[in-house]
């Protein structure tokens, strides 16, 4: 995962709980699957990793899974879980892209609204799918999220879909 | 009382933990806002709101005073010290037409089968299955035709409480999504559907509590009101009283002086908000060729208002007729009931929609094969009214509860029958009736109308500012609104107007003032046998 411009400095930057564990900022240039936990020493993030992090809770959460927030989420889980055809590349581009221009909006929506001062790497400016794959009752998606610092990052998020 | 919605509660939590751990990030999306925020909301919606709900609860000030609908746990235990208990609300019910493919020999209608009403956008549901059948075995039902046509009448229930679910005979029914019933062609309701009521609020029972309270409960129009909703069940009933010293009271001048001899009281009661019909079979008798000649007792159908349809009893389930047979004359009688108390009655006008009303109907019939002059058969007749008026009446009879001194005669109100077109000016340009919420505001209207008070006027510019609850940007004056009452003495006043409908005083022989005469609106209009026209018209420019 390339994470350019990652920080340790959260001066001036409201925080996070961490809780995309396996990322390494080190690695550029590669992807690398995340395992959600607290993990076993809570950390704080900011930047971009909390971008990301908040990106993939939205999007992995079903709409209406939420009784109190029913709107909240994607349908992209629901989607490819009730696809019985099997997933294809052109079907999950299909629902992906549904997901993502829900998410899109919604960012929009707040980043355009909020009265919180927001760092440009904390703000989302797209997110792209840009390569998947199944094997053994897995789906891995490779997605790119780009901020409105410029910086591109990719990480692959893998979850059962048997 | 003010229900906190859970955006508000998500609000109030968010500014908490900005304004104390301002480094803390509970933007959407964030662990923090999902483990914090939304859980804690969500409990503390409940449970304020719960709060806010008790609160109304510690007296009765608070309760009415409350600007919006509670209903109170509470206040239900003050109540039952006092003998009274919340209503519910009923269901209203009715009976659909279902117009059935005519290869069909039989259809079955499984419990749940929902039907919606187009342009209320109201459903109803039947609460049982139900087997039809062209020849019945068992507990099967009879399917019917008519010229071809093959049709069932299921009976229905509203899926909700309240007054709004009253709709008219023949307003169209489709099969809500996910009801399929096989063979089905059409549905439309076969005569009026009963008046339901809406669950009772803190209000609306503390105001009735309040009125038991008063010593007599049979001597004062709030304690009459209040007895006969609590003896009845049935919140929805209003009435008023001519009494000594009311012009409206005429019957105690019956007599050769022509001068008031007190102790009576007439009752004019309102117990549902439109029409209900009742369908009941007689014998009437052919009279000449073409013509028969049938009566309907006082006990058929007490208090009746006018005969909406006869038609001839099906034989095997087979109609021959549509629509109706014309009738060409009503002739209203009275009559008393033997071996009981009865009122003191001296004209059909005074019986006009009591208990004690009678009719005799002609009507035009050609039957095949012929039958003579003299020659019996059996008819089905409707007619509409309000039920409950031979029971309130018998509660001012009874040796337990009358007033001794005095001869109260409970009638129907004398109805005026009203009917509306709106037109409202669009916000949007791509507004439409549907998205301006037209099925909520033709209810609305129909609330209003249906519950103006005696003496009041219909007013148009309370129709205005219920339009305005709607998101359009005006409405284009003058509303045109039309009335007809139907008096006493079987003769009509027709009434219009673009500001105020008022009903006028006209106490003999019609019976008709602001104390006797009260509004009616339906939502639909019969205006041939199969079709019907919105009688509450609401177009958008």
């Amino acid at each position: 995962m390339a994470i350019s411009g990652t920080t340790t400095d959260t001066s001036g930057r409201t925080k996070d709980l961490l809780i995309f564990q396996g990322l390494d900022a080190t690695k550029y240039n590669v992807s690398e699957p995340i395992n959600i936990s607290f993990g076993t020493t809570s950390a704080y993030i900011v930047g971009v990793q909390k971008l990301l992090q908040r990106f993939t809770i939205l999007f992995l959460t079903g709409t209406g899974s939420q009784p109190d927030f029913p709107a909240f989420g994607t349908g992209f889980l629901p989607s490819v879980a009730n696809s019985s055809a099997g997933l294809d590349a052109i079907a999950l581009q299909h629902i992906f892209n549904f997901a993502n221009l829900k998410l899109s909006q919604v960012f929009k929506d707040f980043q355009d609204t909020t009265t919180l001062t927001l760092p440009k790497d904390e703000q989302l400016a797209a997110a792209t799918l840009l390569d998947f794959s199944v094997s053994s009752g897995n789906l891995s998606l490779t997605i790119g999220i780009t901020s409105k610092a410029g910086s591109t990052v990719q990480y692959v998020l893998p979850f059962p879909i048997a | 009382m003010t229900i906190e919605a859970i955006s508000d509660t998500v609000t109030r939590l968010t500014t908490f933990v900005t304004n104390n751990f301002p480094t803390a990030d509970i933007t959407p999306g964030s662990v923090l806002n999902e483990l914090l925020i939304k859980l804690g909301a969500s409990l503390q919606n409940n449970q304020y709101n719960e709060v806010q709900t008790l609160s109304q609860g510690v007296s009765l000030a608070a309760a009415e005073a409350s600007t919006t609908d509670t209903y109170n746990t509470t206040i239900d235990a003050i109540a039952s010290n006092y003998g009274a208990t919340r209503n519910l609300g009923v269901l209203s019910t009715g009976v659909i037409q279902v117009i059935i493919s005519s290869n069909q020999s039989g259809v079955f209608v499984p419990v749940g089968t929902s039907f919606t009403q187009p342009a209320l956008g109201l459903t109803y549901v039947t609460t049982a299955s139900l087997q039809y059948s062209s020849s019945p075995t068992g507990t099967a039902l009879q399917m019917f035709t008519n010229n071809g046509v093959s049709y069932v009448l299921v009976p229905v229930t509203a899926s909700a409480v309240g007054s709004n679910y009253q709709v008219q005979n023949q307003a169209a029914f489709t099969l809500t999504s996910g009801s399929t019933l096989s063979g089905f062609v059409s549905a439309s309701a076969y005569g009026n559907f009963t008046s339901g009521q809406s669950k009772e609020t803190d209000q609306q029972l503390i105001a009735r509590f309040k009125k038991t309270i008063t010593p007599g409960s049979l001597v004062s129009p709030t304690a009459i009101t209040s007895y006969l909703q609590q003896q009845l069940g049935n919140s929805n009933i209003v009435l008023s009283i001519a009494g000594a010293g009311d012009q409206e009271m005429v019957r105690s001048k019956d007599n050769i002086m022509g001068i008031s001899t007190f102790g009576m009281a007439d009752v004019y009661i309102r117990t549902t908000f439109g029409r209900e019909t009742q369908t009941f079979t007689k014998q009437a008798t052919k009279i000449a060729s073409g013509q028969w000649l049938l009566s309907i007792a006082n006990s058929d159908a007490p208090g009746f208002y006018i005969v909406t349809s006869i038609l001839p009893t099906p034989v095997s389930g087979v109609q021959t007729q549509t629509g109706s047979l014309l009738v060409t004359n009503t002739t209203y009688g009275y009559s008393a009931y033997t071996g009981q108390r009865n009122n003191i009655v001296n004209s059909a006008a005074e019986a006009r929609f009591s208990m004690y009303q009678t009719a005799s109907i002609t009507f035009n019939y050609t039957e095949s094969p012929a039958v003579a002059v003299g020659a019996s058969a059996s008819f089905d007749i409707v007619v509409s009214g309000q039920p409950g008026i031979q029971e309130a009446q018998q509660l001012f009879l009874n040796d337990s509860t009358r007033i001794l001194n005095a001869d109260y005669l409970v009638k129907g109100v004398v109805p005026c029958f009203v009917s509306l077109n709106i037109q409202l000016v669009r916000k949007h340009a791509t507004d439409t009736l549907t998205s301006i919420g037209v099925s909520n505001l033709q209810q609305d209207i129909f609330n209003y109308v249906n519950t103006i008070p005696f003496g009041e006027a219909l007013s148009a510019s309370k129709l205005v500012s219920i339009c305005h609850n709607y998101p359009i940007d005006r409405v284009d004056l003058p509303i045109t609104m039309n009335g007809q009452i139907l008096c006493l003495d079987s003769t009509t006043i027709n009434l219009s107007g673009s500001d105020t409908l008022v009903i006028p005083t006209s106490v003999v022989p019609q019976g008709v003032s602001p104390k006797t005469v009260q509004f009616f609106i339906d939502y639909f209009v019969a205006n041939s046998t199969t079709n019907t026209t919105n009688n509450i018209a609401i177009s958008l420019v």
